[in-house]
């Protein structure tokens, strides 16, 4: 049972994270098919879990929903590396496997960055992508990131370097209230799947 | 001996407290005088000051002003913004001024300091001040700076055996007087 909703979407609802998540958080985790997104190799066992949760629970720069289709668990969003007095943050997510390509990372996404510039006040979302994930790309660049630059051989996955694209967002640039209310980001349903 | 220069103006520079500066902080924050202006009406002792004026915590920031930046400087007062919420970009403004360091100015340079800090170095965009009704040296002093009076609350202090109004004062980034 997801923690309370924090963030709500139209298919997806961003939660707060309850101890109850944390068997789905480390089954992701550890995904050899969500892995790769993050560049991690990192085995997590589950008090890595509880420990990497509640320290983001406490911490002021960062946080962590649990994403949710139908009050089932599908994803995770988070944000990290907030710095309130530049109003910068980075954005980060992942969908479950079997739960991708129906737009949930694209609506995680735009909820956390509608949060980060309507709630928080910050003025710039910033988004690391590894130059193989195409769906994370294209999350991004659906709601208007820019591509800002390349950091050249920054991960290393399934036995090779690998170049991590940077995109931002600047609040100014950020219309996505007015679209909302315009009805619909059916164009992006098929951008799914993307870790961050 | 107060601490390294955090913000400099033309009368005043603007210092994090130490230690050595409780003895100035505990005698001025009791001071009947200075009391009567907050107000605050009930003593406090030496650890009580050290955790308002030296251990703040994230939502403040709390500076000792001295006159002039020699490291010897005079201590002249205190100031602070306070419930710093950086979401809205809001927080407070609070200034008191030792009784022989007040009507040189002294309080107006530290608040515009403060103000600089606020809305240039720290992203924020609205500052809150009140004061009594009655204290006109403050009043004057916000007004001095740019700041608008927003609403009174009624009877909201207690002083000298009567109630006294509280005045609420704002001020937007770009409302300073000097810019």
């Amino acid at each position: 049972m997801p923690g309370p909703v924090f963030l709500r979407g139209d298919t997806v609802d961003l939660h707060v994270v309850s101890e109850a998540d944390y068997d789905f958080l480390q089954r992701n985790w550890n995904d050899p098919a969500v892995r790769p997104g993050f560049g991690t190799a990192t085995l997590r066992r589950k008090d890595d879990i509880v420990d990497h949760v509640e320290s983001i629970s406490e911490s002021d720069d960062s946080e962590i929903f649990l994403v949710c289709a139908d009050g089932d668990p599908v994803g995770e969003g988070f944000l990290f590396d907030l710095d309130a007095q530049r109003g910068r943050v980075e954005l980060g997510y992942w969908i479950a496997p079997d739960r991708q390509g129906n737009g949930y990372a694209t609506e995680t996404a735009e909820r956390l960055v509608e949060y980060a510039v309507a709630e928080r006040r910050l003025n710039k979302v910033l988004a690391r992508v590894l130059a193989f994930n195409d769906a994370s790309r294209r999350v991004v660049e659906g709601l208007g990131f820019e591509h800002v630059g390349c950091l050249r051989e920054d991960f290393y996955v399934d036995g090779e370097f690998h170049d991590v694209d940077l995109y931002d967002l600047l609040a100014d640039e950020w219309d996505q209230p007015a679209e909302k209310s315009g009805g619909s980001h059916t164009e992006r349903t098929e951008s799914d799947g993307g870790e961050q | 001996m107060p601490g390294p220069v955090f913000l400099a103006g033309d009368r005043v520079t603007l210092r994090p407290a130490e230690e050595s500066d409780l003895e100035f902080l505990a005698r001025n924050h009791n001071d009947p005088t200075i009391r009567q202006s907050m107000p605050r009406s009930y003593p406090r002792r030496r650890d009580a000051i050290r955790d308002e004026y030296v251990d703040w915590g994230d939502d403040a920031v709390g500076l000792l002003a001295c006159a002039g930046d020699d490291p010897d400087a005079d201590r002249l007062g205190y100031c602070a913004l306070f419930r710093i919420d950086e979401d809205p970009g809001r927080a407070a403004v609070g200034v008191w001024f030792a009784p022989d360091a007040q009507g040189q100015g002294y309080a107006t340079d530290a608040v515009e300091l403060l103000a600089d800090h606020a809305f240039d170095e720290r992203r924020l965009h609205r500052l809150d001040a009140a004061a009594m009704a009655t204290n006109d040296r403050s009043r004057a002093l916000l007004e001095r700076v740019g700041f608008t009076e927003e609403g009174r609350r009624r009877d909201y202090y207690f002083v000298g055996g009567e109630y006294v109004d509280r005045v609420e004062y704002g001020l937007l980034d770009g409302e300073r007087q000097v810019e």
